[in-house]
């Protein structure tokens, strides 16, 4: 069946499709990582490392390391943490599931500068939290916005887990905790570690939702590494962007490599 | 026991909704919430008046509606054709090119954001519309989602098509994009929703104030004195609608709704 003209018009889909992704995307990805070894944007001689040494060096930088580490440690942790508590809710009541997954999926839809009026609405009522309150509230706002989709995701998987599988474990004495955990999650382990990549990526976006609440300057609690590379663009610095975003994207990157591992040795496991 | 979870799960639903109830609520009474609260705000429309009196921001509104427009005018089509040929060519180029895809979506805009200021300087784009449009057009995700969607149809239609026509394109045109109505909705809730929310492309891309989609700057408290909830609601409206239109496709087609 493969003769050449049945190809053809699949090269042709390819070639009309493609150049915009590779111009656009994956060739800045590239320039990225050259800029982030030269000198200037005037003089592009090889620097070595001496770009990637100032950033490290720069207390702003590692300040927003640090937080985007540790917030996202925590949101990460507490998106999945909510999404695995309420896939099986959803499992046991599938008459609410359908009503659910429009309030738990429009979250991630709906446009982030209208939920950020209501974050900042609902955060100026209780403003007895007020020191605490910038970092609860953009908390609050990404559990709000993926931990539901997250959960969806769960949930649907959940379902094509065949009833009997459930009932042998249920004669073997697997109270519903028990199920859950030993059986049910390690069927949906995909799943798992797709949310958790999912995660990651909502995670590096949460810069959108920041900066809108916050502006530029959001305090040191919330400073994130996207707010040092907005800085040092806007100061035209921008090898020390690009070497902040080449540092950014192996760090994603060894992230993701790790979870995608995870999964392969869970596959291999079952 | 059935009863105690039925019951947690409407309080934690309820509770998800209430961000939404309280800016529908909001932008119906004069005043704030806090004003409601004690009983003092009383139901009107003035947000909304307000909202369509203020040329300025409509004038953003409709920066956005231009943008998405083009986003989608253009990376519809470019997604369908772009998941089209990474599901029927099964070489290396096409394992190679996917991981890039799934690579530069997971990323985040920052990664890319100097070149892409460089590129749209170079090309004479920028501060204009089309640098936004052309970089959101080009994103991968709705490639990729084609792509997945296509994945899940059987070698076996594509076979069966083969026989009466030798082009591939044509048997994806007919025989196998009607299959896809679930999949090309879900691609233009994704596409629009994206392009409707765009901040950080606007922002590094766009220097003249009076172009940013109101995605960016509907907060301005000097664009928004009456209170921006109204303007929130209005933002939100296009997004909800899709969602129903698309979630009644999907209920149609007998497909799994395994997506949403």
């Amino acid at each position: 069946m493969r003769d050449s003209r049945p190809q053809r018009s699949v090269r042709v889909a390819g070639l009309i499709s493609l150049p915009g992704f590779v111009i656009w995307y994956l060739l800045p990805l590239g320039m990225t990582l050259w800029y982030a070894f030269t000198e200037s944007a005037f003089d592009r001689r090889f620097a070595g490392l001496k770009n990637f040494s100032e950033v490290v060096g720069n207390k702003w930088f590692r300040l927003g390391s640090e937080n985007l580490l540790l917030m996202g440690g925590c949101m990460m942790l507490a998106g999945m943490l909510a999404a695995m508590l309420l896939a099986p809710l959803l499992l046991r009541h599938q008459r609410l599931a359908g009503i659910g997954a429009a309030i738990l999926i429009l979250p991630l839809l709906i446009p982030s500068v209208s939920v950020v009026t209501v974050w900042k609405m609902l955060f100026e009522i209780h403003s007895i939290l007020r020191p605490t309150a910038s970092l609860l509230a953009l908390m609050t706002l990404f559990l709000w916005k993926t931990a539901g989709a997250c959960a969806i995701l769960l949930y649907t998987d959940l379902r094509r887990i065949p009833r009997e599988i459930l009932d042998a474990a249920a004669l073997d004495g697997a109270g519903a905790f028990r199920q859950y955990v030993s059986v049910q999650l390690p069927l949906i382990g995909k799943t798992v570690v797709l949310c958790s990549i999912l995660l990651v990526m909502f995670l590096l976006r949460i810069y959108k939702e920041s900066w809108l609440l916050f502006g530029d300057a959001p305090g040191k609690k919330l400073y994130l590494l996207q707010h040092f590379m907005n800085q040092q663009f806007k100061l035209l610095r921008f090898q020390n962007v690009a070497a902040a975003a080449s540092i950014l994207t192996a760090a994603a990157l060894a992230l993701y490599a790790a979870s995608l591992l995870m999964l392969h040795k869970r596959r291999r496991g079952l | 026991m059935r009863k105690v979870t039925a019951t947690l799960l409407s309080i934690v639903l309820l509770i998800w909704a209430l961000p939404m109830a309280a800016l529908l609520t909001s932008s119906l009474i004069q005043g704030d919430l806090s004003s409601l609260l004690r009983g003092e705000a009383a139901p009107s429309l003035q947000q909304y008046r307000t909202l369509f009196e203020n040329r300025q921001l409509l004038i953003r509104f409709r920066n956005s509606a231009v943008m998405t427009a083009g986003i989608l005018a253009l990376q519809f089509p470019l997604s369908v054709l772009g998941g089209f040929w990474l599901a029927r060519r099964k070489g290396k180029a096409q394992a190679i090119m996917a991981i890039c895809m799934v690579i530069a979506m997971l990323l985040p805009f920052q990664s890319v954001m100097v070149p892409a200021f460089r590129l749209s300087k170079w090309t004479g784009l920028y501060d204009s519309p089309w640098a936004v449009i052309l970089l959101q057009a080009f994103s991968p995700l709705g490639t990729l989602t084609v792509w997945f969607f296509l994945r899940a149809i059987p070698e076996d239609n594509w076979e069966a098509a083969l026989l009466d026509t030798s082009s591939q394109l044509r048997i994806f045109l007919r025989a196998i994009l009607p299959q896809l109505q679930p999949a090309l909705a879900v691609l233009a809730l994704l596409c629009f929703a994206e392009a409707w929310n765009l901040v950080e492309q606007p922002l590094i891309l766009l220097q003249d104030e009076g172009q940013l989609p109101a995605s960016v700057s509907l907060n301005d408290l000097e664009l928004n004195g009456a209170g921006p909830y109204a303007g929130a609601v209005v933002y939100s409206l296009p997004i909800l609608f899709l969602y129903a239109v698309v979630g009644i496709i999907l209920n149609h087609s007998q497909a799994d709704t395994q997506m949403l």
